[in-house]
């Protein structure tokens, strides 16, 4: 014979395991949203601290590029540099630019190019480095070699050097992670 | 809360709690109503003094309970009931389950006190049907002495103590061990005292013997007649009439329904167990249920009302996150992650303005042949072939008129701040001296870029 059970029987604990599970709920959302509120406060506060950062890098001078040089990039400010210096184009005898290199274990990679001038004074050579190394140009002289085209050159053309400037740039590339294999 | 004597012979009488004290009151019932109407009559009057609604305790008359000495091998044995229900039931005409039993335990004796349920079931029954709610059912000479003695005279807690009461239903003997009932006999009300003074003779062939012997309201006469029958020294005890001892009753059932009394021996167990135990206390319970079911939903509400004001505080956060966002970033729209865009951009920014210290420096090349030129000295003869920054190293090739020129030429340098080591001389086939000058550029040089790291 079935066991007949009768609803009231069930009522109170139905009731009272409603009421718990409203309060446990209650509960469970009420420290959900305390923490989402403490989170996005320490979210703001870092928003804030972040954003005085970046006001304040922008307004430092920027001594790298996001993406390299292209090779006619190159040739651009060093002529414009030659020009500012009184230099003829045919005394620029070669540009040489040199593929990037990662600068070791760094977020960096470092581009060179090889400027040859012929016969330029020492001015000439001053006025060149310091219009292709303005702040504008994002470039730097890495190294410097003068040389006078003949050791046995005479007194009137030894104001006359062929300066050989490497020039380079930085080139900020953060390494990619490698994946897991 | 009231008391309910409970009379077989249809005599029932009620007490409630008085502003003076308890008062007693006779409800009268037909000789032979059944239980229904006894019932139906009881909570009629119950509800004129507005007792309906709490519980009752029910008083058995000494001739509806039977008893049994019970000795016990050690005093813990006591609190063994089955074993002691056991023990009683060899020495009554009932069956256990016949039966409610409760027990008294002092020392090494117990006091069993039995009550046939088929005789109080029905009426108890009809109780619980009439809404009442059965707390206790305990023999009313017990309640009578327990308020007798703890009123009057407290028994020596060492020994055993013989006790006489007479009532207006007969006379009872108890004996006490440890503050407790170890053995009770009831006597009905005679002229002949041959039955007790059989049982005070039995008594004192018992072991453990009597220390003392009391009485309640009997005279002299009978007790000099006892003691001289039975050789007991009976000390009368204070005078006692009907009336008090049914006031003592019904004092110590108020108390003991108020908490604040144990009965020695409660026979709501066994077959007269309340169908359900939490009865006597039902409405409270539902009070207590009633508060915390409240609790909880006060709690549920405010941890709601609480959990939402915190959730505005996010979303105001929030939007603070995107003004912040919209300030830095004005022509962007709002990104998912705006903590993370702008951890990528202040990344971005510090590695293109080289706030990192990964950025290599390398000497201010212009500036290193400024010094060089400032440094050479004008009144020397001097001719350069070749001059190299590299590396921050320094070369120079050139020709000199002397060695000690070449010299000179070095010591100038090095007051400018280069490193140089001692220059390389090397007279020439015709004339003039060829000198090679090396050294590292000074890290004042490096640094005196106006912070720049080319």
């Amino acid at each position: 014979m079935n066991r007949v059970v009768s609803p009231r029987r069930w009522t109170l604990p139905v009731l009272w395991g409603g009421l718990v599970t409203i309060a446990l709920a209650s509960g469970w959302h009420y420290r959900q949203a305390v923490q989402s509120a403490a989170s996005a406060a320490a979210n703001y506060q870092q928003c804030q601290a972040l954003a005085a950062r970046i006001h304040s890098l922008r307004d430092r001078p920027t001594q790298a590029t996001l993406v390299a040089r292209t090779s006619g990039e190159w040739a651009g400010p060093i002529e414009a540099a030659a020009r500012e210096a009184g230099l003829a184009p045919a005394q620029i005898l070669r540009i040489e630019p040199q593929a990037p290199r990662r600068l070791a274990d760094t977020d960096y990679e470092e581009q060179t190019a090889v400027v040859e001038l012929e016969a330029a004074t020492i001015p000439q050579v001053i006025r060149f480095l310091h219009a292709v190394t303005s702040p504008a140009q994002q470039l730097g002289a890495r190294s410097l070699r003068l040389a006078t085209p003949q050791r046995a050159a005479t007194a009137e053309s030894a104001e006359l050097w062929t300066a050989e400037v490497t020039l380079n740039s930085f080139v900020f590339a953060p390494k990619m992670p490698t994946p897991n294999r | 809360m009231a008391i309910v004597w409970w009379q077989p012979d249809g005599e029932y009488a009620i007490a409630y709690a008085g502003e003076a004290g308890p008062v007693i009151e006779r409800v009268e019932v037909a000789r032979d109503a059944g239980s229904e109407q006894v019932a139906e009559a009881i909570v009629a009057w119950l509800r004129v003094h507005d007792c309906a609604q709490e519980p009752v305790l029910l008083a058995l008359p000494s001739t509806a309970c039977l008893v049994g000495r019970l000795p016990l091998e050690r005093p813990a044995a006591g609190r063994d009931r089955t074993r002691l229900a056991f023990a009683l039931e060899e020495q009554l005409p009932l069956a256990a389950e016949e039966s409610a039993m409760g027990f008294s335990v002092g020392g090494r004796q117990a006091l069993g006190v039995a009550t046939a349920s088929a005789g109080i079931e029905p009426f108890i029954a009809a109780l619980l049907a009439q809404g009442l709610v059965v707390a206790a059912v305990v023999p009313t000479a017990l309640l009578g002495l327990q308020h007798r003695l703890a009123q009057d005279m407290p028994v020596p807690a060492d020994g055993c103590h013989g006790l006489l009461c007479q009532t207006d239903h007969g006379l009872e003997w108890f004996v006490m061990a440890a503050g407790k009932p170890i053995d009770w006999r009831h006597f009905p009300a005679s002229d002949d005292a041959t039955g007790l003074i059989r049982e005070l003779e039995f008594r004192q062939l018992s072991d453990p013997p009597l220390v003392t012997v009391q009485a309640w309201g009997l005279p002299d006469k009978v007790l000099d007649d006892i003691g001289a029958r039975t050789g007991l020294a009976i000390q009368p005890a204070s005078p006692l009439d009907a009336a008090s001892w049914a006031l003592g009753v019904a004092a110590a059932g108020l108390e003991l329904l108020r908490g604040r009394l144990e009965p020695w021996v409660d026979l709501r167990t066994g077959a007269l167990a309340p169908a359900d135990r939490w009865s006597p206390v039902r409405p409270q319970l539902r009070v207590l249920a009633a508060a915390a079911a409240i609790l909880l939903l006060v709690t549920s509400a405010a941890l709601a009302w609480r959990a939402q004001q915190w959730q505005r505080e996010r979303d105001r956060l929030i939007d603070a996150q995107a003004a912040v966002f919209a300030e830095v970033f004005p022509q962007q729209s709002l990104p998912v992650g705006v903590r993370s865009r702008l951890e990528s951009e202040v990344a971005k920014l510090a590695g293109l303005t080289g706030q990192t210290a990964e950025l290599p420096s390398h000497p201010p090349t212009l500036a290193l042949l400024g010094e060089l030129l400032a440094a050479l000295p004008t009144e020397l003869r001097l001719r350069i072939w070749e001059l190299r920054f590299d590396e921050g190293r320094l070369y120079l090739d050139g020709e000199v008129r002397t060695h000690g020129d070449a010299e000179a030429v070095a010591s100038a340098l090095r007051a400018r701040g280069f490193v140089l080591e001692p220059p390389r001389t090397e007279q020439l086939p015709s004339e003039g001296v060829a000198m090679r000058i090396t050294g590292a550029v000074q890290a004042a040089h490096v640094a005196g870029d106006g912070g720049r790291r080319r």
